[in-house]
């Protein structure tokens, strides 16, 4: 039985809380992830996406589109590169890396673990986050860091999918 | 009765588990290998930026004379108001082998390598610059 506010309002409650939740999981994870530095600049394992690859089997494209994007806005005020050169990386390779994972998901789900969603995100999330930074800089000699980047997000890309294997309560 | 099967579903469920590693399925693995092969397949593509020409500039008293590509090794001569500089490209470097001004300044400098480089000899009016891809140098640092 619908709680009571389903019935009447457009937007159920239940489902507000549930994406502020989510958005707020994502966001302390943006945050924390960020302080953590890397020898290597703008390397990041990507942990967050794993609320991503968390909410595909309950919830809709809008939803986790929506939560990523509140994410990355809020999380990049937060750590204070709102509108920088590497936000626009994250914002274009987040929303790449999204849009793909919904849809292997879509198309996958039978077949595919978390893992394999996840590596396909990461991969995705590099590639236009390489090809970005191309049009950014202006130079196609940025093309050069492409394989690096990629191979590097089969590493990070296998994490974050066993990760999200180990955390998500849903079997694929 | 009905709780004994579903317990023994449940120990099923979790013997085969227990036998993947983390749920990980065969797809999962050609997932992985298939975006390896993508990823080194742009090994190649990417390569031949690395090794992108570089271009030596050379102007006398602000007229270009020629670009010259930094990896055929050449000479080449310039008249300036003194008499014929020599500019010597060899093994990926530039130098002033030959000046007509008293000091050689220029051709002090030696050889030089990189991009942004440039050696000026004023008496003659003489300019060699290095121009094209960087190499161990940053263009831009995004953070």
């Amino acid at each position: 039985m619908p709680l009571p506010d389903d019935k009447f309002s457009i937007i159920s409650l239940r489902k507000c809380a549930h994406f502020a939740l989510f958005a707020v999981f994502a966001i302390g994870i943006h945050a924390v992830e960020s302080l953590v530095t890397l020898p290597i600049p703008w390397v990041r394992p990507g942990l967050t996406h794993i609320v991503t690859l968390v909410m595909l089997p309950f919830y809709g494209t809008k939803f986790i589109l929506g939560v990523f994007l509140v994410r990355v806005f809020v999380g990049s005020a937060l750590v204070g590169k709102l509108f920088s050169p590497g936000f626009l990386l994250a914002l274009g390779g987040g929303t790449a890396a999204t849009i793909s994972m919904i849809v292997a998901w879509r198309f996958g789900k039978t077949r595919l673990s978390f893992l394999g969603i996840s590596l396909i995100g990461a991969w995705v999330h590099n590639l236009v986050q390489v090809i970005l930074a191309t049009f950014i800089i202006q130079h196609l000699s940025v093309l050069v860091l492409l394989p690096f980047f990629l191979f590097l997000s089969l590493f990070t890309g296998t994490i974050n999918g066993l990760l999200a294997n180990k955390i998500s309560p849903e079997r694929t | 009765m009905n709780v004994s099967t579903s317990a023994s579903g449940v120990s099923l469920k979790k013997a085969k588990h227990r036998t993947r590693f983390l749920r990980v399925t065969r797809w999962d693995i050609a997932v992985l290998c298939a975006l390896a092969t993508l990823a080194g397949l742009t090994l190649f593509y990417a390569h031949p930026f690395k090794s992108k020409a570089k271009r030596v500039w050379i102007s006398e008293g602000g007229k270009t004379i020629g670009y010259y590509n930094l990896n055929e090794n050449r000479e080449i001569r310039v008249k300036g108001p003194l008499g014929i500089s020599v500019v010597r490209i060899y093994n990926g470097r530039a130098a002033i082998v030959k000046a007509p001004c008293p000091n050689k300044i220029c051709m002090k400098m030696g050889p030089i390598p990189d991009r942004g480089r440039l050696m000026i000899c004023i008496p003659n009016r003489l300019v060699v610059e290095i121009k094209g891809a960087s190499k161990g140098k940053t263009d831009a640092v995004t953070r």
